[in-house]
């Protein structure tokens, strides 16, 4: 390339001068995005690192021995554990039987299961959380009021503020990873595999045992890996449902540590702690199991042959059921009621009134300000995130500058990262410059985008992996200089990728919470802070009445978006978590 | 061993309004026969050979092993209780198993000593060249290695009957030589009866005992390979297994066997024609039995319109009196530049002659 360019240099110059401008424009785009991300997320981790080791005498592990020491640290870190591993564990039960019968069966549900598990991903778990405490509250959830008043069934109520509580409604929110992983490894293996232990002389059960579920455990694993990770990083629905059954999680104690006088490097110290165990469990879920994931992407890939469900389609039919209306009807139908009601309780239908939304819309003017700010942080924070991403995939993917693993690395760093510790290492860092960001909205969109990065980058990597090189090397050698092929070939061959990104980043956005309790302030409250703020405060029915609007936004968005894609945004928001 | 006896064998996917994949077949496979299905590209080779293992269940007809009956509409005998072994085109070798491991599975399901099983192991290993290979993962192999680890597999459990579907395809032309002298020696010395798919009809010349010619679904022909090249039951057939011209031809003497090219000339000896005198017929004439020489006034005129160099023979495009094509093999150093007029002479013994009624004939 290089002798190419100083021939045609030299023989006009002025081709050659702008040669060299773009080529310092490609150098420019390429260093602002790799300075973002040393801004975003390097030295807010290193700062967290510093925090935590500052001690009273200069560096020391004084927060960590603390930490380790009081069981008032000690006892939150075995609950995180312990929730993680139950989520991991249930969600393993549920997601891969609807993940073998999506792949491998008849059911004729299919569509239905896979909605059931977008909707349980997508809705937010404060969300689940609070519709679950309206009905299952030890003393006026009004299920447990109706087993125990009406039905005279006291032994039936269930207390929804207790570990199994939490586990559940965590589990509602993480068993898709289980779910969407399995169904692809599942369905990716070549039914010649199976085919060749049958005429073998294996039985069913014995091809399944042998290889079915040797080929696609790595996969199983790394679901339930990761739905381990989402579980112990949640804020909202441990501090919903735990801290009433005085349950405390690291992410609840991290918070509380913020209350009083802030004690940031104990704050630090636990946050290392929390990450440790998450990016210990997503190293093992990449380095590992994704590496042992066997793609049997045969030429003539034969699909698997379908199991017909017989009679049994019957509780299969019914375990689908269930589970739509534990994942999605339930909690969508709580709310809905809950936000309709002058007082919740047994008989709520009786008094049926708009005034919680007349509240939250027009009286309440802490929800205007909540909505604008929430609809602007989202939407810079995708479009933030989308761009760096799509600018670090591209030096990772097409560039040969040495070090570039580096980047894909640190780039995926905050996945292992749960948003309460994110808000400490940004909190941690800025407060430390000179710049005044503390309780603006500009600390929050640092935050956010820091959070979804790593979605950023590997919705760029999914498009930019299904657009062949040549593309864009024949646009170079017909002429057109780097700023053309992006504008001309690359961006447009990319854009419904990115856009999906965009999306995948614009949903969880809105609906922040992990990060955002810690670094909000009155000016920049976001929605679902407001959401959660009204729900301490016992305004329950108006707390329901906003998070109702929150959905109608996110729906609303999320219909435009499959208008603006014509449909085909499903297909590729489904190839991103992964 | 085991032969099979396949009667009226039909398989629709989706439902009665599709067309067969398999439309009526009936063959005799004999024991310890090389039987190869030959076809294009989707005639149902792959779906025959599901419907022997027993992955797929018939629509019409049935598939007997003696006078057991394997497979017949509504009841399917699981293809892990017929004693045959498949190896894929794709070779299906499991990837998280090493080669011994895969090796050795079907001895496991079968509950043979250990000691037992890994002698048989060892020595099936040794009879497919991969001794000392058995602790590597298939990941560490080469495609042709993963295809005789997919070969050891099916015949370590001693089958009565072992499927291939296309199983050298995969490989590049010289591994595939290779791999097809090994497969006919294999068949040979195991005597294990061998059902091979193709789409190669060099292939199925070269290895086969007995060759089933496959098209749209339906069965065309059934026979030794040199009966299938040199007496083709119908156009298709014929056309199939080679180059081939064919030429329009007016019935001068159907006993002897003489007829006259529509452009002029005339061919004779052919021997008994399936027609009458003043008849239409297709001559269906191959490239190797058309000679040239240089023009004397006896034979029949054409001109070179065409020339191909291949290496071994060059390639003569020829124009008759009339302007019909016409292709002919030459040896590639004999002279016959483009432009030249020539006479042509047929050698009648692989001549197909095809009736104009549909039906197809070999003299
Ligand atoms: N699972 C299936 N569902 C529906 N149609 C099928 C299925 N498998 C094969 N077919 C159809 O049945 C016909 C025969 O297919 P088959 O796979 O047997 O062809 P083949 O001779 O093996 O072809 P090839 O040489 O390309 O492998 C084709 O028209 C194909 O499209
Ligand atoms: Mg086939």
């Amino acid at each position: 390339m290089e002798t190419v360019h100083a021939a045609a240099g030299s023989r006009r110059c002025g081709a050659g001068r702008r040669i060299v401008t773009h080529a310092w424009l490609e150098v420019g785009v390429t260093g602002a995005a790799v300075a973002a991300l040393v801004v975003l997320v390097v030295l807010p981790i290193a700062s967290l690192l510093l925090g935590s080791l500052t001690a009273s005498d200069g560096l020391g592990l004084e927060h960590f021995h603390r930490a380790l020491s009081s069981s008032l640290y000690l006892r939150p870190l075995v609950n995180s554990l312990i929730l993680g591993s139950w989520t991991g564990l249930v969600s393993l039960l549920i997601g891969l039987p609807i993940a073998w019968l999506v792949a491998r069966t008849d059911i004729r549900a299919k569509g239905f299961i896979r909605f059931t598990a977008t909707m349980g991903y997508l809705t937010p778990p404060f969300l689940t959380s609070i519709a679950f405490a309206n009905l299952f509250g030890p003393n006026a959830g009004i299920v447990n009021v109706f087993v125990r008043d009406m039905l005279g069934l006291p032994w039936l109520a269930f207390d929804i503020f207790s570990m199994s509580g939490m586990v559940l409604v965590t589990t509602l929110h993480a068993f898709p990873f289980v779910y969407l992983l399995a169904v692809g490894a599942l369905q990716s293996i070549d039914a010649s595999l199976e085919e060749s232990a049958q005429i073998l002389g294996a039985g069913r059960l014995r091809t399944a045992l042998t290889i079915t579920l040797p080929l696609a455990a790595p996969a199983i694993l790394g679901g339930t890996l990761i739905a381990f990770v989402s579980a112990i990083a949640l804020f909202g629905s441990q501090a919903i449902i735990g801290l009433p059954a005085r349950i405390f999680t690291l992410p609840t104690r991290i918070y509380a540590l913020f209350q009083y006088p802030p004690q940031y490097g104990l704050a630090s110290a636990l946050s290392l702690i929390l990450v440790t165990i998450t990016v210990a469990a997503l190293y093992l879920q990449r380095a590992y199991l994704a590496r042992r994931a066997y793609v049997t992407l045969g030429g003539q890939g034969a699909r698997a042959h379908l199991v017909p469900l017989g009679h049994w389609r019957w509780p299969a039919h019914g375990f689908v059921l269930l589970l739509f209306l534990v994942v999605v009807a339930m909690p969508f139908a709580t709310l809905l009621a809950v936000s309709l009601s002058k007082p919740w309780g047994l008989a709520f239908w009786q008094h049926l009134t708009l005034a919680n939304y007349r509240f939250v819309l027009f009286e309440y003017d802490v929800t205007r300000r909540a909505i604008a700010n929430g609809l602007v942080l989202a939407a810079l924070a995708a479009t933030l995130a989308v761009l760096i991403g799509a600018i670090i995939a591209r030096i990772v993917q097409r560039t040969d500058i040495p070090g570039r693993w580096v980047l894909d690395y640190v780039s995926l760093v905050p996945l292992g990262l749960p948003g309460i510790v994110m808000a400490v290492a940004v909190l941690q860092f800025w407060l430390a410059t000179p710049f005044p960001l503390y309780g603006t909205l500009a600390i929050l969109l640092l935050a956010y985008v820091a959070r979804y990065v790593p979605l950023g980058v590997r919705a760029a990597d999914v498009s930019l992996r299904q657009i062949d090189p040549s593309l864009e090397q024949s646009a170079r050698t017909l002429g057109a200089s780097w700023l053309v092929t992006m504008r001309e070939i690359a961006l447009p061959l990319m854009r419904p990728g990115l856009f999906a990104g965009w999306l995948l980043v614009f949903v969880p956005a809105i609906q922040e919470l992990s990060a955002s309790i810690l670094l909000f302030s009155s000016g920049s409250i976001t929605l679902a802070v407001a959401v959660f703020n009204l729900y301490e405060s016992g305004l329950s029915e108006q707390a329901c009445a906003l998070a109702i609007v929150n959905m109608a936004i996110i729906g609303a968005a999320v219909a435009v978006a499959h208008w603006i894609s014509r449909g085909g945004l499903a297909d590729r928001m489904q190839a991103v978590p992964q | 061993m085991t032969g099979l006896a396949i009667a009226g064998l039909t398989k629709r996917y989706g439902g009665a309004r599709q067309a067969a994949a398999v439309d009526g077949l009936d063959l005799a496979i004999g024991a310890n026969r090389f039987v190869t299905l030959l076809g294009p590209s989707g005639c149902g080779k792959t779906t025959t050979l599901r419907l022997i293992a027993g992955y797929l269940m018939p629509d019409a007809g049935t598939i007997r092993a003696g006078d057991r009956i394997l497979s017949e509409p509504g009841r399917v005998i699981s293809p892990e209780f017929r004693n045959m072994g498949m190896v894929f085109q794709n070779y299906a070798v499991w990837p998280h198993k090493t080669v011994f491991e895969n090796v050795v599975f079907g001895l496991t399901v079968r509950r043979l000593p250990t000691d037992k099983a890994r002698e048989r192991v060892e020595r099936m290993l040794d009879l497919v060249h991969l001794s000392g290979l058995g602790g590597r993962l298939p990941g560490e192999l080469s495609g042709g290695q993963q295809q005789r680890v997919a070969l050891a597999r099916s015949l370590v459990v001693e089958p009565g009957i072992l499927l291939l579907d296309e199983p050298v395809s995969n490989l590049d032309a010289r591994l595939r030589e290779r791999m097809r002298a090994e497969l006919k020696d294999l068949q040979r010395r195991t005597g294990v009866t061998f059902v091979y798919v193709t789409h190669d009809q060099a292939e199925a010349l070269a290895l086969s005992d007995e060759i089933a010619v496959l098209h749209g679904g339906r069965l065309q022909q059934v026979g030794s390979p040199e009966e299938v090249y040199r007496r083709p039951a119908n156009r298709i057939v014929a056309d199939f297994m080679g180059l081939l011209s064919i030429v329009p031809a007016r019935v001068l003497d159907a006993a002897a066997g003489e007829v006259e090219l529509e452009g002029g000339g005339r061919i004779g000896g052919i021997g008994g024609i399936a027609a009458r005198m003043g008849d239409i017929v297709d001559l269906g004439i191959r490239p190797e039995d058309v000679r040239l020489r240089p023009p004397d006034g006896r034979g029949i005129a054409a001109e070179v319109v065409d020339r191909v160099y291949l290496g071994n023979v060059a390639d003569v495009h020829l124009a008759l009196a009339d302007g019909r094509r016409l292709r002919a093999q030459i040896h590639p150093l004999d002279p016959a530049p483009v432009g030249a007029r020539v006479e042509i002479e047929i050698d009648v013994r692989h001549l197909s002659v095809f009736t104009r009624d549909g039906e197809g004939g070999a003299p």
